[in-house]
């Protein structure tokens, strides 16, 4: 674990790459909303305490590309793309996928090697949280949920099967999402730095939970992964000069990840995750200092996206 | 109804996932020969500090606009980092032959039958080149070339209409006929038509057809120019169909305009392993690590190839 200590100079500064969301969105669309504001998360609490953490790690997978394969893995989508919170996406726009915003085609060969059925047929994204809406069962005892997630991961976007606990994980999490465990109508919130770390919390706690189970590396080294890229996001909204120092930190803060996913399975893994949530704090709070002159920040946003070409 | 949502180009989203900009300060990449039908890097490759494909738009614009010396100017950009691609030296002779230096353009117009035996529009230029030049007896083996292309294609290959039109157009110019128009079959097709094109092979890519993917990518090259992701696909789908040394040179060509370029990196890592330099697809997969500084589905694709490999 002393390769982490040693990784952590002579990071380069790593170019702010503009914000992913973008990407996704129409010239006419709302840009400050949809990139400054999402709906609640509505989750029902777990009876148990597996249940959470297995809620805990479906949520980290669910914002991680890396759980979807081929061109959409590779372009920044996740579930949480065009399912904002478990939400619909109602932005969501991508040329030959859609022909509204808030629209996919999910039988296209885009991203499908399988499900492609030649005809361009976008339909209005569904919420996962809306239970009149649910058109399959999300009783646990029912394989019909487990089957379809199969085929939208390895069909629909051509993935790879994933690990049988990321897989059972995002399960649980989809059965947790549900709207009644919200006001009416649902909240809108900021996208604040407090609930970016807030994710980031939740990844790290997905993959302590990991860890304690026997035999799970893989899905370890997997949140680790999806726990890179939420620092991604995060650095991503920290896009000036001034931030090139706090941007340094978090590539430096990644690397460490990627080192301990490296050195899995290992017997100190849970000490050096301990070690790394330590720089992490330290990390945090310069994010909050500068969070004033960040993305985060309602009016920083809105200069950004008035020059952003 | 997709044109007014349009954001970014598809090009930009659907493959880099960053940006349509080049690399801005791009030292030279991997070299490579001359290969059938490509553009390729030259083995002393100078370094890139534009962006070959927005100049090669721009050539494309003043062509249409009649400006054939500003044309001229950004092709020969163009051409100074990139003297094998076929298309650009397609374009540069309509340039040259817009400023009625027919001869000259000739050249040019060899140049790209050279680099693309199978181009079409070269052909049919350079045989009415040759007729308005005096050199019959050339543009005759032009003619001939159309006349066995369509034999070949028995008037039903994907070709079939523009060989006609090729044909007959060098016939005219031959017969002292030729109108003199001065634009290409690219030179009619906006951007937008690039980026369908590029999209269509994409989807062709994912069902596995992979011959008919090259064409819609030739087709948005000649549009969009030299470009990372289109040249990555190119070698990908020329990877699937075997030719492997082909493939290799349209990634090497891809990297020379973005070194950096995640997809291109990746497929040739994939196309190490099939070849069995191990150790060259692992110095891909080093190289990916210290460009995805916040991890990313190239490096665990290649990774997950690597894993197989060994198994």
């Amino acid at each position: 674990m002393a390769v982490i200590a040693c990784k952590q100079q002579a990071q380069r500064d790593p170019d702010p790459q503009g914000l992913a969301e973008l990407r996704w969105l129409t010239l006419d669309a709302d840009a400050l909303k949809a990139l400054g504001t999402a709906p609640t998360e509505c989750l029902v609490n777990p009876d148990d305490k597996h249940t959470a953490a297995l809620i805990l790690i479906g949520r980290t997978a669910f914002a991680s590309p890396l759980l979807l394969g081929g061109q959409a893995a590779k372009s920044g989508m996740s579930c949480q793309t065009c399912h904002s919170n478990g939400h619909s996406n109602k932005n969501f726009f991508l040329d030959g996928l859609s022909d509204a915003p808030g629209t996919a085609d999910v039988t296209s060969s885009i991203f499908s090697t399988s499900r492609g059925d030649g005809v361009f047929n976008p339909k209005p994204i569904p919420s996962l949280s809306d239970k009149n809406a649910h058109t399959r069962t999300r009783d646990p005892a029912s394989p019909e949920l487990a089957d379809f997630l199969h085929g939208l991961i390895e069909e629909e976007f051509a993935g790879f099967e994933p690990e049988p606990l990321i897989f059972d994980s995002v399960l649980s999490y989809l059965r947790a999402l549900d709207n009644t465990a919200c006001d009416s109508p649902i909240p809108v919130r900021p996208q604040s730095l407090e609930r970016a770390l807030e994710r980031m919390d939740s990844a790290t706690r997905a993959i302590e939970y990991a860890m304690l189970l026997d035999n799970q590396t893989q899905s370890t080294q997997f949140l680790l992964a999806a726990a890179q890229v939420q620092i991604g996001r995060i650095s991503a909204r920290y896009n000036k000069p001034v931030h090139a120092r706090i941007r340094r930190d978090l590539a430096s803060a990644s690397e460490n990840l990627r080192v301990l996913r490296e050195n899995i399975p290992d017997a100190h893994a849970d000490r050096a995750l301990q070690k790394w949530r330590e720089e992490w704090t330290g990390i945090q709070k310069r994010l909050r200092a500068q969070e004033h002159a960040s993305l985060f920040d309602l009016s920083q946003l809105q200069n950004y996206l008035q020059d952003e070409p | 109804m997709g044109n007014n949502y349009k954001k970014l180009t598809t090009i930009a989203i659907l493959v880099t996932g960053l940006s349509l900009g080049i690399h801005p300060a791009i030292a030279a990449g991997g070299g490579g020969s001359s290969g059938s039908g490509m553009p390729s890097a030259s083995g002393s490759a100078p370094a890139i500090n534009f962006d070959p494909a927005t100049e090669y738009r721009a050539g494309i614009d003043s062509l249409q606009a009649g400006k054939f010396r500003d044309a001229e100017r950004s092709f020969a950009k163009v051409l100074s980092v990139l003297p094998k691609d076929a298309n650009t030296n397609h374009l540069m002779g309509l340039a040259k032959k817009g400023r009625g230096k027919t001869k000259a353009s000739r050249r040019y117009f060899e140049k790209a039958i050279k680099y693309k035996p199978d181009f079409v529009d070269a052909h049919k230029e350079l045989g009415r080149a040759y007729a308005l030049t005096g050199k019959p007896e050339k543009a005759q083996e032009e003619l001939t070339w159309f006349e066995n292309k369509l034999s070949e294609c028995a008037q039903t290959c994907a070709q079939a209409d523009a060989l006609t039109q090729g044909s007959a157009a060098v016939t005219r110019a031959m017969a002292g006929e030729d109108n003199q128009e001065k634009k290409s079959g690219a030179l009619a097709l906006p951007t937008q038509q690039g980026d369908n094109a590029y999209l269509k092979a994409i989807r062709l890519i994912n069902e596995k057809r992979y011959d008919e993917a090259l064409l819609d990518l030739e087709k948005a090259a000649r549009i969009i120019g030299p470009h990372p992701d289109i040249l990555n696909y190119q070698g990908f789908g020329n990877r699937k169909l075997g030719r492997f040394n082909i493939a290799k040179r349209y990634y090497m060509t891809a990297l020379r305009l973005n070194p950096d370029h995640l997809g291109a990196n990746e497929y040739l890592g994939e196309l190490y392993i099939e070849t069995g330099e191990l150790k060259k697809a692992k110095r891909q997969l080093a190289k990916i690590g210290r460009l995805c500084t916040f991890a990313c589905a190239e490096e665990e694709e290649l990774k997950r190839w690597l894993l197989a490999s060994a198994q």
